[in-house]
């Protein structure tokens, strides 16, 4: 029935889709429990809440541990995406298990909104009437749907219910109806085989679903479940105040950080007002994109030396989330002016790129530089090439020393803080991604001399490689 | 794997560890289980135990002018609150305009008594200041009390909002005081939201 | 193997004391709530250590000594920081 498992398959890489599925039976277990005590309207949900936290047995136990376990899953499911996708899995044959695994993704995200709201605290109440403010903001056909689903005919009440219900019934149905359709699709493939391809003998070790591989995923249940056990101890929890409208008031919302992403582009002054629903659909439009990515990409190349653009794309997106969420973090409820995100975001990518082609180019010769023999008919002289790329490193060159120099004396004179650190920090990178830039170009010059290569001699070896 | 093990001897070994895996997982649902105590919690329900706040008589429609207050003590004796009218619709405003509000008259810095001060006026103890609307002004540090929003802190020192007393309003036009919104009052646990807190530290006022 | 079999004897009977100490617990202050979790830790850690032990006997290799090394020496510290606990 269950096929045997190749032996390369038993690295815990390979198993954070399964590691997901143990947080989500641990959110069942305890959620279930909690079910017994919590009761879903806007006068009882903080008290009965508290009621769980105080006076339930391992009340507060189960409450840390079904917090924590969340952001673990949704993390989980993140690194379990960006692992499929630099490792190429989605590629032919198994386009329609990264669609699903995209809508599951989905799920996840809507279990940590809905949950949030649950306690019914400060916090949650203002962050969660953000978020339906962006809902609303979305496009028109998506909003109304998603709208009616959470809202419903309006009014606090009928929120808290419908939540509650997607919550504990509607999303825990749904995620394992998809996770059904997954375990099918998975035994009509098998496990993806590894980059590098696998060589006849090791592809026939293989290990019986029952014990083996049953044993290795409840080694690693055991050890993520006391991993979680232990961060609930070391990081004890406490429940913010009730919800009332008078102390919302004093409160910055934020979204939990699975959010700040969002919440920082929104920030952004040029989606201000009437650019709310632009920002909303740009967003949609990066998730449909995602949803899409096996039908965009359709070199069946897997190793990532093969792919650089692709991969350099994978590396920026992760950098662009962590910085947006990051940044969204110490910069609650300020709005950010469009010079300063195109700044930070521009700057990201474009000293990830820059270190990436550098390195694709230098340690892998994948790049072939267009200089090492005459401009063939039809490409741009060469003489152009260089005065575009002199032209922008150096205007890029200038803008890191000016900035790096502005920002200096701005922390002298008017103080630290995050934010000066963060442009000083990207300045200073910005300027040494462009020395580097000038470096490489400067050299692919020499290609046709030879000058500084015959001085170097560890670049000599590459230069014959590629010419 | 060492050469020269008998058959017999892996058997057992197998076995054996067979045994002790199977006792192994037993044990883990063992402990697993243990949090079905947490649903055997013999307490009954989830409901709280909403403290016990006493209805007191503070004042009638017909006694009320507007942006004139009075004094009340509530829930006790030594609780000072200010009662007043302010002629436009404030959050949890009781009566028909929906303007009657009332508030600790202590202020959650340290516990001086403030006063009210109507839109346009200024306090004695600083003429530079002049209230845009309906506050509580405190002269010991500055703080200002928006009355208009729950007593949520418009400026100063104050690291919390001033707590603001339930009211309700009967047929015959007779305001009660039935209970204290968070947080604490000063002086009685003075930084939690556990209004309970206000009913312990004194004597309660008569309900006549 | 004869070191991995008097292992899995002293890691069965630490789950054995530590379940036992889970039931014995009281169970609504917050001190003994952190010290279930331990607990209930180091139960998870020996079973997998238990399980790890297993798998690999079963094939043809032995259980590498570096991994019940460092999980031997993970549950020692949770004893230690359950009875520290405040």
């Amino acid at each position: 029935m269950l096929r045997p498992v190749p032996e390369y398959a038993i690295n815990p890489f390979y198993w954070l889709g399964a590691l997901t599925v143990v947080a989500f039976v641990i959110q069942a277990v305890t959620g279930m429990v909690m079910m017994l005590y919590y009761v879903p309207s806007p006068i009882e949900a903080f008290p009965s809440t508290q009621y769980i936290f105080e006076q339930v047995y391992y009340g507060r136990f189960l409450e840390s541990v079904h917090l924590y376990t969340a952001y673990a899953m949704i993390m989980l499911a993140f690194m379990h995406m960006m692992r499929d996708y630099f490792v190429s899995v989605y590629k032919k044959p198994r386009e329609m298990m990264w669609i699903v695994g995209m809508v599951m993704g989905f799920v996840t995200l809507g279990f940590g909104f809905t949950g949030y709201l649950l306690p019914w605290t400060v916090v949650s109440k203002s962050a969660t009437d953000v978020g339906i403010g962006m809902i609303d903001a979305l496009p028109a056909q998506i909003s109304s749907f998603l709208s009616f689903l959470v809202v419903g005919a309006g009014g606090d009440a009928t929120e808290l219910l419908r939540f509650y219900d997607l919550h504990v019934i509607v999303l825990p149905a749904v995620l394992l109806v998809l996770l059904t359709i997954k375990m099918y699709m998975l035994e009509s493939h098998g496990i993806a085989e590894p980059v590098t391809g696998v060589v006849g003998k090791e592809k026939k070790r293989t290990l019986p679903i029952f014990p083996d591989v049953s044993l290795y995923l409840l080694e690693l249940a055991a050890v993520f479940g006391s991993a979680m056990l232990l961060i609930s101890v070391i990081f004890p929890l406490s429940l913010p105040p009730q919800y009332s409208p008078q102390l919302a008031a004093q409160f910055t919302p934020q979204p939990d950080w699975y959010f700040l992403w969002i919440y920082q582009i929104v920030k952004i002054s040029i989606f201000e007002g009437p650019g709310l629903p632009v920002a909303m659909s740009l967003v949609t439009l990066l998730f449909i994109v995602l949803f899409l990515l096996p039908f965009i990409d359709r070199n069946e190349k897997r190793r990532l030396i093969d792919r650089p653009v692709f991969v350099t794309i994978g590396v920026i997106f992760v950098a662009e989330l962590i910085t947006l969420a990051y940044w969204g973090s110490v910069t609650p409820g300020q709005i950010i002016p469009v010079e300063q995100a195109a700044l930070v975001l521009g700057g990201t990518a474009l000293i990830i790129a820059l270190v990436s082609f550098g390195a694709y180019r230098i340690l892998f010769s994948r790049i072939k530089p267009k200089l090492s023999v005459g401009p063939k008919p039809g490409q741009i002289p060469a003489k152009f090439t260089t005065l575009f790329s002199f032209g922008a490193l150096a205007t890029g060159g200038a803008f890191a020393i000016g900035n790096t120099l502005n920002t200096t004396v701005n922390i002298i004179v008017q103080g630290l803080d995050n934010w000066k650190v963060l442009q000083l920090t990207s300045s200073v990178f910005l300027f040494a991604a462009v020395i580097v830039g000038t470096i490489i170009l400067i050299y692919r010059i020499e290609l046709p001399n030879g000058s500084i290569t015959k001085r170097i001699r560890r670049l000599e070896k590459t230069t014959h490689e590629t010419q | 794997m060492p050469t020269g093990t008998s058959v017999e001897d892996k058997h057992d070994r197998r076995t054996f560890l067979k045994v002790a895996l199977t006792f192994s997982g037993l044990l883990v649902v063992a402990g697993i289980a243990a949090i079905t105590r947490a649903a055997t919690n013999p307490a009954p329900s989830g409901a709280s135990e909403n403290a016990t706040f006493p209805k007191v008589k503070v004042g009638t429609l017909t006694d009320l002018q507007a942006n004139l207050p009075l004094q009340f003590n509530y829930p006790l004796d030594n609780e000072p609150n200010v009662l007043v009218k302010l002629g436009q619709k404030a959050d949890g405003g009781v009566g028909p305009d929906g303007d009657i509000v009332a508030f600790s008259s202590l202020c959650q810095h340290l516990g001086c008594v403030y006063a009210f001060q109507p839109t346009g006026s200024s306090p004695q103890c600083n003429s530079s200041y002049t209230a845009d609307s309906p506050v509580g002004y405190c002269c010991c540090h500055g703080t200002v009390f928006d009355f208009l929003h729950g007593g949520a802190v418009q400026a100063g020192p104050s690291p919390r909002p001033v707590p603001q007393v339930i009211l309700q309003v009967d047929e015959s036009g007779s305001i009660y005081a039935i209970g204290m919104r968070p947080p604490a009052i000063f002086g009685h646990n003075t930084g939690s939201n556990d209004t309970s807190s206000d009913l312990q530290g004194g004597n309660p006022v008569s309900t006549t | 193997m004869k070191r991995n079999d008097i292992v899995v004897v002293l890691l069965i009977i630490l789950q054995l004391a530590s379940t036992n100490f889970l039931w014995g617990l009281d169970a609504t202050s917050s001190v003994s709530q952190s010290r279930f979790a331990i607990f209930l830790a180091i139960d998870l850690l020996s079973f997998a250590m238990i399980a790890y032990v297993f798998r690999k006997t079963h094939t043809v290799e032995s259980a590498y000594r570096s991994w019940l090394l460092i999980g031997s020496f993970g549950l020692a510290l949770l004893l230690i920081s359950s009875l520290i606990l405040s």
